[in-house]
């Protein structure tokens, strides 16, 4: 479900709406931290769409946990 | 007279928060007797890939009513207060939009758009600043803020785009069941719409979801629900899948 970047960076493959998977893969991680509650944008409450460590880009998101 | 201001912020994983800063600008305009704020909103924007590690693709806004003698007053103060507020790395700026001295609104608001949807430049957000009514600053960083900030203030203009900061909360058991009429009285939701933009009587039925936002439309605060199926309630509150939209 990733494609790595670079060495600090990898985007998820599942694009912006693929709840499920964020949801499963999110449940899965130790490193999951809730956003602020207004830039939150599953219903899922833990999903990588809705944590700290997301950043948006243009068609999916990366992931910035520090590994 | 109105005016509508964008706060665009951070790169930054923690710190300072443009929807808290809206907040205190709107509490900051009641407090000193300069006028009237509405509610801030949350304005989804582009993610633009040159800015890289940007936390949100977001920007705030909100509108007010004020004396005109208080609007530099007023700038000044939200100036200052983003300043002190940001932490390095940040690219804040700030937008103050002021209709009544526009010549054209549709350049802001088709400009609000593309930022909603494309890349836009600074340059370009500079060039439409030029047009009377726009005052935009550069708070910190290489000031690329300005861009999202105009931007949000330009959708809150088009009086249909945005989200409203927290949950609405009506009733205290889970699921709640509540008339339209029960909704607009009890809280601030000025009218309720199904997803189809159909407005609902007051006598129809909603239940209350867990996470109930609350978005801007037809420049009135509004609850979108969806069909349940069933007779009653007929209707329920719409999901945040489902408000991404706004």
């Amino acid at each position: 479900m990733w494609l790595a970047k670079n060495k600090d960076e990898r985007e998820f493959t599942g694009g912006k709406t693929d709840w499920e998977a964020a949801a499963r893969i999110a449940e899965q991680c130790s490193g999951f931290e809730p956003d602020d509650e207004d830039e939150q944008t599953a219903d899922e409450a833990v999903s990588c769409y809705n944590c700290r460590y997301r950043r948006w880009t243009v068609k999916s998101f990366s992931c910035l946990l520090p590994t | 007279m109105e005016i509508f201001v964008g706060i665009d912020d951070s790169r930054q994983l923690d710190g300072y928060k443009a929807g808290e800063t809206a907040s205190l600008l709107t509490r900051a305009i009641e407090d000193k007797g300069w006028g009237k704020s509405k509610i801030p909103s949350r304005h989804r924007l582009y993610p633009n890939p040159v800015i890289g590690y940007k936390k949100h693709n977001t920007a705030r806004s909100f509108s007010a009513d004020i004396d005109e003698q208080y609007l530099n007053p007023f700038i000044t103060y939200a100036c200052t207060m983003i300043k002190s507020n940001v932490a390095s790395g940040c690219n804040a700026g700030l937008a103050v939009v002021v209709p009544e001295r526009m010549v054209n609104r549709d350049d802001l608001i088709s400009y609000a758009y593309r930022v909603k949807e494309e890349q836009v430049s600074k340059e370009e957000c500079m060039q439409l600043a030029q047009c009377p009514g726009i005052y935009l600053f550069e708070l910190s960083g290489d000031g690329r803020g300005v861009i999202g900030a105009l931007a949000a203030a330009g959708l809150r203009l088009t009086g249909n785009d945005g989200q409203f900061r927290g949950k609405l909360k009506l009733g205290h058991e889970e699921y709640y069941v509540a008339t339209v009429k029960e909704i607009i009285d009890k809280t601030y939701v000025q009218q309720v719409k199904s997803m189809d933009l159909v407005r609902l009587e007051d006598d129809e039925t909603v239940r209350m979801g867990e996470k109930v936002k609350v978005v801007l439309l037809d420049n009135l605060y509004t609850l979108m629900v969806f069909p349940t199926d069933l007779e009653n309630p007929k209707w329920q509150t719409s999901t945040t899948h489902m408000l991404r939209m706004f």
